[in-house]
């Protein structure tokens, strides 16, 4: 990896140190919550807290490493540095995805080992968390991508409302999938072809909005 | 060695509300220079073309020998830039900054850095949203300076500035004029400042170059003449006058072509020079821009 690029990956980790610290604490407490009996209000509060911490992430995230940069201007001192336009985003994106990455693979997989260890949860239901966590990720990177691309709070907000009404969708479709409603109620592990379809078609999803977020930050003439 | 640090040929960059137009300007390699333009002129359009910043529409731009913005990765390990509207990381302390910067700048002089903290009367642990404007300036000029960049480009460091912040800023500038080799580029439109440090002059109004010059030529050859005509005489010939004052008998004129025999031509049409005076930087800036928005050619 080109070392600037590590250094700006660097920097943005250092300068969240603090409230990533914090996010992985409250993920770690929110987990030990899931070892709760299911049926437990904790345990309801373990996923609720979960998915709670992640949709903060998603927005405190952009908003602190994305739009700050430009409403902060500090983005004018790194752009100052020996960096392309190009180099800039993989950093930023790279960063921000690291930071995301973290409590989300924890909460991947420790509802895998819950679910996996639980003899009241079905083992099937591995596949609807996957995708449910899969699809918060591509919201995350929704909303970063139009941060980085339109440098302002608003493209945020906007991708922050279409990023919410589509989970909530996405949900709600998951559950009147007859194959996935079927599997989540079974002690099956392995993946049905609905599910690996909708799992290849987040992954391809997110791949290009990171992919579209380099091609637009490349084609940018103006950066500060 | 390039005889020139920055090269900028034809340069041009349209906006729905400002147009920079096509501008062509050199900055001799060991040269400081003063960009100076009212606000909304194109300073700063024109320095962060000559960064990468912002592309520019036409023309060329070489910095450090670097073709921009295709080589801006190259140059900028060369640059060091100070603008007014640069921010560094309110949560972060100048420590943390200097770690930053030193591990992206191999030429980092810790010892330097250590001595300016003193100069600045900086503190290394205290956190940027702590600092006073000035001491945010003198912090960031800091970091621009302590890595020896062979550029230096300012970009209206001393807007806002209380006046000792102003003058310890400047003095820090006058210490680095001791190396040679290093090109500076201040850009304000304080003509004070300019005049102090400066010893070359680009003038920049409506995002047209109006003058590039040595500081020295510039003071030189423009002058304030004060004289004596006599009643129902026609100055309106007269070659070179930039601005004519008065209305009576006695006038004053600023030329901006000053010479002996421009002098004897004035006595020889008939003045009667009672006075010749230097002009500041301001003074030549403001006529300057007079004359060019009343359509004179200089």
């Amino acid at each position: 990896m080109n070392p600037m690029i590590k250094q700006l990956i660097r920097k943005d980790w250092q300068i969240n140190r603090n409230i990533m610290a914090i996010y992985i604490g409250v993920m770690l407490i929110a987990n030990v919550m899931l070892l709760a009996d299911p049926n437990n209000i904790v345990f309801g509060m373990g996923l609720i807290l979960i998915l709670t911490i992640l949709f903060i992430m998603c927005i405190h995230l952009t908003t602190s490493n994305v739009i700050s940069e430009y409403s902060q201007k500090t983005v004018t001192f790194i752009m100052s540095l020996p960096v392309s336009a190009r180099q800039y985003a993989i950093a930023k994106l790279a960063a921000n995805l690291s930071m995301f990455c973290v409590p989300w693979l924890m909460a991947l997989v420790s509802s895998w080992l819950i679910i996996l260890s639980s003899d009241s949860l079905p083992n099937g239901l591995t596949a609807l968390a996957t995708l449910g966590l899969v699809e918060i990720l591509l919201s995350y990177c929704l909303i970063m991508m139009m941060g980085i691309v339109t440098e302002s709070q608003h493209g945020a907000i906007g991708a922050m409302a279409i990023a919410n009404l589509g989970f909530q969708a996405f949900l709600w479709g998951m559950l009147k999938i007859p194959a996935i409603a079927q599997h989540r109620d079974s002690n099956e592990l392995a993946w049905n072809s609905t599910e690996l379809s909708i799992l290849a078609i987040q992954l391809v999803v997110i791949i290009g909005l990171l992919g579209t977020t380099l091609l637009i930050q490349q084609r940018k003439t103006n950066f500060i | 060695m390039n005889s020139h640090a920055v090269e900028l040929h034809n340069v041009g960059k349209d906006y729905k509300y400002f147009r920079l137009n096509d501008i062509s300007l050199n900055l001799p390699t060991g040269s400081i220079t003063g960009f100076i333009g009212v606000n909304g002129a194109g300073k700063s359009t024109t320095i962060r073309i000559l960064l990468g910043l912002v592309h520019q529409d036409r023309g060329s731009v070489q910095v450090l020998g670097q073709s921009m913005p295709d080589q801006q990765v190259l140059a900028k390990r060369e640059i060091g830039y100070v603008s007014e509207d640069m921010r560094l990381y309110p949560k972060a302390n100048l420590a943390w900054h200097m770690q930053f910067i030193q591990a992206i700048y191999p030429n980092w002089d810790q010892a330097y850095a250590e001595q300016l903290l003193k100069r600045f009367d900086l503190r290394a642990e205290q956190k940027i949203k702590g600092l006073s404007h000035g001491q945010r300036v003198k912090a960031t000029l800091l970091l621009a300076l302590a890595h020896r960049p062979k550029l230096l480009v300012l970009d209206e460091p001393t807007t806002g500035l209380d006046p000792v912040a102003r003058q310890e800023v400047l003095a820090a500038l006058m210490e680095v004029l001791a190396d040679e080799q290093r090109t500076i580029l201040f850009s304000s439109h304080n003509t004070l400042d300019v005049e102090q440090i400066s010893d070359h002059v680009a003038f920049i109004d409506q995002g047209s170059i109006i003058e590039s010059t040595s500081k020295e030529d510039l003071l030189d050859l423009w002058r304030r003449l004060r004289v004596r005509i006599t009643p129902g005489q026609s100055v309106s010939e007269l070659p070179h006058i930039v601005q004519q004052q008065g209305n009576g008998q006695l006038q004053s004129f600023i030329t901006n072509r000053y010479s002996p025999a421009l002098h004897q031509t004035y006595e020889q049409a008939g003045l009667e020079i009672q006075a010749i005076e230097y002009l500041t930087l301001e003074e030549i800036f403001v006529a300057s821009i007079q004359a060019r928005r009343e359509g004179k050619t200089l």
